[in-house]
């Protein structure tokens, strides 16, 4: 008879092969003014970072800013592990708990704080105690939903728990919107979620019938959008982003009872090809000018102090002077991640 | 002679008749030489395994033997740590555990759905026969993303089935046939049908439609021909189908991500997890490194099995 | 091992496959005797397998019947039709020892256990395989794969035994061998029997008579010798042995199969015919080429004819163009004068050889010639 062998190729390898393999490199430096190279999150990010900060650095410096798009904080960081003996990045702007892991790593550089004088005028929840880059955009957890098909919009997170079933799309842990939902719940049942994370998790356990997805697929936006889901939990910036963009079908709520931050960090590169350009890059991503712009392109909060939004702004971000803020230990959340997840699995997702 | 003429096979050769191929070139000594030659012609296909496979693999072997820090640090060392955390942790028994059911599960339903088809696609005399088997396998030319998204569309909430039992009254609330294990399987079922099919086709080669003539003739009923002749006959082919979508099911990651709702744990979804949310490679390494392993037994177990029916 | 006779009759038995303009088999009418073995033999396409796919139940024919012993077996499924069929490719199960396929018929008429290993032992004794009852059939040579699936189909007694080529695949020698051992085994056992075949000498040897078929029409049913020596039609005539046809110019009868044919070449003669041929047109002379005789012309000894030369026959000059020697027949090729070739096949003798250019008179005895119609 005629046998077929199969070739069998480790999936589970070209899985880890595709996260790490992608992204390309800047180009070759360009010589007249220099060029800096900045990785950072792709698609709506790239394009209005681009158009906010960007494009207006390169006309004030005469420096090539390259925009360098990855899915996601991990892929960053796999990128900066592979050429961490090389690297062809100056500035990577990324979640601050997978910044906290690159920092242990090595991967990224100290800055000076002469060389960058705006640093100083960062809030004190953005800052870094050890001296590396600080934050540079705030975004927090909102719900957002269907204004079609949803007559009594939310108001909190706590009306989630009275939807309908099967309506609600809520990306788990390891997802840190599941984190920060965690987080959420323990505060408002007031407990500490660093002593005991349990009454949260039960609470959360009640919330099981109403989830139609623990996994939006392609993203929560979309399934709101489409009204596939009709609630969902979400980030702040992209929501008010792609509120607009649906022409009002997706409605973007500011919950009444918690505001939890989500925290990019920007950070220079030890061992980058341009340093000088680089810190000259952070400094601007800094500047009241930047932050603005960026706040009013995409509605992600600015993390410095000395900046004024134009109110039509200022009412669809939240400030960090928000008395409301439930704080997030990032550094202290990166040991627990998968603990927390295991949890959910257990007693929220169930099999 | 007529259309349903049988066809003529050569029964008379014995096992032991199947000659080496010829030499490629006459002359002395051309026997080492060929062999080199043939060695050489395989060294493109080897170069191409050791760069796109073997070494990857390697790289990935050694990143489970290192550790995960704290704050998610990546420790060089080597140690079995992830090894010890996956094999003790109940969970990934569990992960482990649904992983092979999906396999199983799907296989199974692949292969009895494909099963009709193929054999009707190989006994088929009909000039359209071409035009069927690609028709049959049309669906590979569509990725399997779009079709699991189409798949989204038919068992979704508000899907087609989903509105059709709502709009005959037959249920008052959507049926949950997505998002979780069922809808994910189904999908998977139908992605992988082609290539069952594909493989029962080229393994049903020992079929000859005069042998099941020859057994009704001897007085078998439809159904004895099915389970003394056809069916026996099959089963390397069935084997071989099974075998292929268990594989392609176990290190499905696609459908399973996108139709499993978060709902779906297995050994592909945890993977990738491990390596792009919680930054644990060497865990993601040592997860791979064991499905790697399910692999290797299973095609070990194969080859045994075919090896038994061959001979039995 | 024993066997029922049976009777075989086929009435206007018709298969019209769709789509087709002609039927592949034309509503032929055949009877075959109790312990009779006869043979289908024609080309390729001509309707022999299909008749017999028929017979055996494989294929439902468009019209007719298939009688075997009075009773109309239309309708009734291959499974339940009792009867024997070797296949040309054998179709032995490969998946089964040789002793499992011969058992396989008992097996599905749930014969008891001990009844079908004596069986199986009984028929491969027969076949003289008894020795490799346990060996798989890949493991066999093609002649004992044969003989295996003969066994197999003879185990089961059946009502008729059907062969479809069934020695095709055997080389020559093997083939003769067979063939003996088909045809004794056969007679032994008294099974009526239906052989398809393409091969001439095949159907001569074994069969009782022969049906020769001819775009899906039995053009002659008949014993061999017949067959051979009074075909009915002028494809017979071709189809089994090699002939001559001399046009016949004027046909006239004299009853009883008896005619009075002219033509350019033997002038006039009187011969036996096909029955009721009533003009010369497409009329011709069937001359078989191993019944005429050949001398060098001018020789004075008689022509080496396949009887003794008649005295009054005629005789024809010509000239060798052709000669090929096969060992104990030369064939020739000679033009004779109203521009026709004639073959000839000489047994030959020794430092004796006609050679191309020889100028040779050629004699004929009429009662070798034979009259076939236009058909």
């Amino acid at each position: 008879m005629s046998r077929t062998h199969i070739p069998v190729l480790g999936a589970g390898a070209s899985i880890l092969m595709l996260a790490t393999a992608c992204g390309g490199g800047g180009g070759a430096a360009d010589e007249a003014n220099g060029e800096v190279n900045i990785l950072g999150y792709a698609a709506a990010f790239e394009d209005n970072y681009t158009a906010a900060v960007l494009d207006a650095f390169e006309e004030e410096t005469g420096i090539t800013a390259n925009f360098v798009p990855a899915q996601n904080s991990a892929e960053m960081l796999g990128q900066l592990r592979s050429e961490s003996g090389n690297p062809t990045i100056d500035v990577v702007i990324m979640d601050t708990s997978v910044a906290n892991t690159a920092i242990a790593e090595g991967l990224l550089a100290e800055l000076d704080p002469a060389e960058v004088p705006n640093v100083e005028n960062v809030v004190e929840m953005g800052q870094n105690p050890d001296g590396y880059g600080p934050a540079v955009t705030f975004d927090n957890l909102t719900i957002i939903y269907n204004t079609e098909s949803v007559t009594e919009p939310p108001a909190s997170f706590s009306d989630l728990w009275e939807v309908p079933d099967n309506s609600v799309a809520i990306p788990a842990p390891p997802d840190i919107q599941g984190i920060a939902l965690t987080v959420l719940t323990a505060d408002e049942i007031g407990a500490d979620y660093q002593q005991d994370i349990q009454p949260a998790i039960d609470r959360l356990a009640e919330l099981a019938p109403k989830v139609q997805t623990w996994d939006p697929q392609p993203d929560s936006y979309q399934l709101v959008t489409n009204d596939s889901a009709q609630y969902a939990i979400a980030w702040n910036a992209r929501s008010q982003f792609f509120s607009d963009e649906s022409g009002g079908t997706l409605g973007a709520v500011s919950p009444e009872d918690g505001i939890a931050f989500q925290v990019n960090t920007i950070n220079a590169i030890e061992n980058s090809p341009n340093p000088e350009a680089a810190t000259q890059f952070i400094d601007y991503a800094l500047s009241p000018e930047a932050q603005e712009a960026f706040a009013a392109q995409m509605f992600y909060a600015p993390t410095i102090s000395n900046v004024e939004l134009p109110a039509e702004v200022a009412e669809r971000v939240s400030s960090p002077e928000d008395p409301s803020i439930v704080e997030i230990d990032w550094a202290w959340m990166a040991d627990e991640r998968d603990g927390w997840t295991e949890l959910w699995r257990r007693h929220v997702i169930g099999g | 002679m007529s259309a349903a003429k049988t066809t003529q096979g050569t029964p008379g050769a014995a096992p032991g008749d199947t000659s080496r191929p010829a030499p490629l070139l006459p002359g002395r000594g051309n026997r080492s030489r060929t062999r080199w030659e043939l060695l050489a012609l395989l060294i493109p296909g080897l170069i191409g395994l050791l760069l796109a496979f073997i070494l990857p693999v390697l790289a990935m072997f050694r990143m489970s033997l290192n550790e995960h820090g704290t704050a998610g640090a990546l420790v060089e060392t080597i140690s079995i740590a992830s090894y010890q955390a996956v094999l003790s942790d109940p969970f990934y028994w569990q992960v482990i555990w649904n992983t092979l059911v999906m396999g199983f599960g799907c296989a199974l339903a692949a292969v009895v759905l494909s099963y009709p088809l193929a054999l009707f696609l190989v006994r088929t005399t009909s000039k359209w026969k071409g035009v069927l088997i690609a028709l049959a396998i049309a669906p590979l030319l569509t990725s399997a993303v779009a079709r699991t998204f189409g798949w989204i569309a038919i068992l979704g909430d508000q899907g087609m089935i989903n509105s059709v039992l709502l709009a005959l009254g037959v249920v008052e609330t959507p049926l949950r046939m997505n998002n979780n294990m069922f809808g994910s399987t189904v999908a998977l079922v139908e992605i992988l049908m082609p290539y069952s099919i594909l493989a029962m086709i080229s393994g049903f080669g020992r079929l000859n439609p005069a042998l099941e003539e020859a057994a009704g003739s001897l007085g078998a009923s439809k159904f004895k021909v099915f389970t003394k002749v056809t069916l026996p006959l099959t089963l390397p082919g069935i084997f071989t189908g099974f075998l292929l979508v268990f594989v392609l099911a176990i290190s499905a990651f696609v459908t399973p991500r996108l139709m499993g709702g978060g709902r779906v744990f297995i050994l592909a979804t945890e993977i990738y997890n491990e390596a792009t949310q919680t930054l644990n490679w060497p865990l993601a390494s040592a997860l791979a490194m064991i499905l790697l392993v399910v692999f290797g037994l299973f095609i070990l177990l194969y080859q045994r099995a075919v090896k038994r029916i061959d001979q039995g | 091992m024993s066997s029922a006779q049976a009777h075989l009759e086929l009435r206007g038995l018709n298969k019209t496959y769709p789509n087709t303009e002609s039927p592949a088999v034309d509503s032929i009418d055949l009877n075959v005797a109790e312990g009779e073995l006869v043979a289908l033999l024609g080309p390729s396409g001509c309707g022999k397998t299909t008749t017999l796919r028929m017979v055996a139940g494989l294929l439902d024919p468009s019209a007719g019947e298939i009688v075997v012993n009075g009773k109309d077996l239309v309708g009734t499924p291959v499974h339940k039709r009792g009867m024997g069929m070797v296949f040309q490719s054998y179709a032995l199960f490969p998946h089964m020892t040789v002793a499992e396929n011969v058992g396989f018929g008992l097996q599905m008429r749930k014969l008891p256990r001990k009844e079908v290993k004596d069986r199986v032992q009984e028929a491969l004794a027969m076949v003289q395989l008894d020795h490799l009852a346990q060996r798989r059939p890949a493991a066999l040579s093609g002649g004992q794969q044969q003989r295996v699936a003969l066994a197999r189909a003879l185990v089961v007694e059946p009502t008729l035994l059907l062969l479809d080529e069934p020695l095709s695949n055997l080389d020559a020698k093997l083939r003769e061998a067979m063939r003996r051992e088909i045809k004794q085994i056969q007679q032994r056992l008294g099974t009526t029997t239906l052989f398809v075949t393409h091969d001439q000498d095949e159907a001569l040897d074994m069969a009782d008579k022969i049906a020769i078929m001819h775009n899906g029409v039995i053009a002659q049913y008949a014993p061999p010798e017949e067959i051979f020596d009074r075909p009915a039609t002028r494809f017979v005539a071709t189809f089994v042995g090699k002939a001559n046809f001399i046009e016949a110019t004027e046909v006239v009868g004299r009853g009883g199969g008896r005619y009075r044919v002219s033509s350019d070449l033997l002038g006039t003669l009187e011969v036996e015919g096909v029955e009721g041929i009533e003009a010369a047109e497409d009329a011709a002379l069937v001359v078989r080429p191993h019944r005429l005789g050949v001398r060098r012309r001018g020789e004075s000894s008689a022509p080496q004819i396949g009887g003794e030369i008649v005295p009054g026959g005629p005789v024809v000059p010509g000239r060798v163009v052709d000669s090929a020697y096969t060992g104990n027949v030369r064939s020739l090729v000679v033009d004779v004068p109203d521009g026709q070739q004639i073959m000839i096949d000489e047994l030959t003798v020794r430092d004796r050889a006609l050679a191309i250019g020889d100028e040779v008179e050629i004699a004929f005895d009429p009662d070798d010639a034979f009259l076939v119609g236009s058909r």
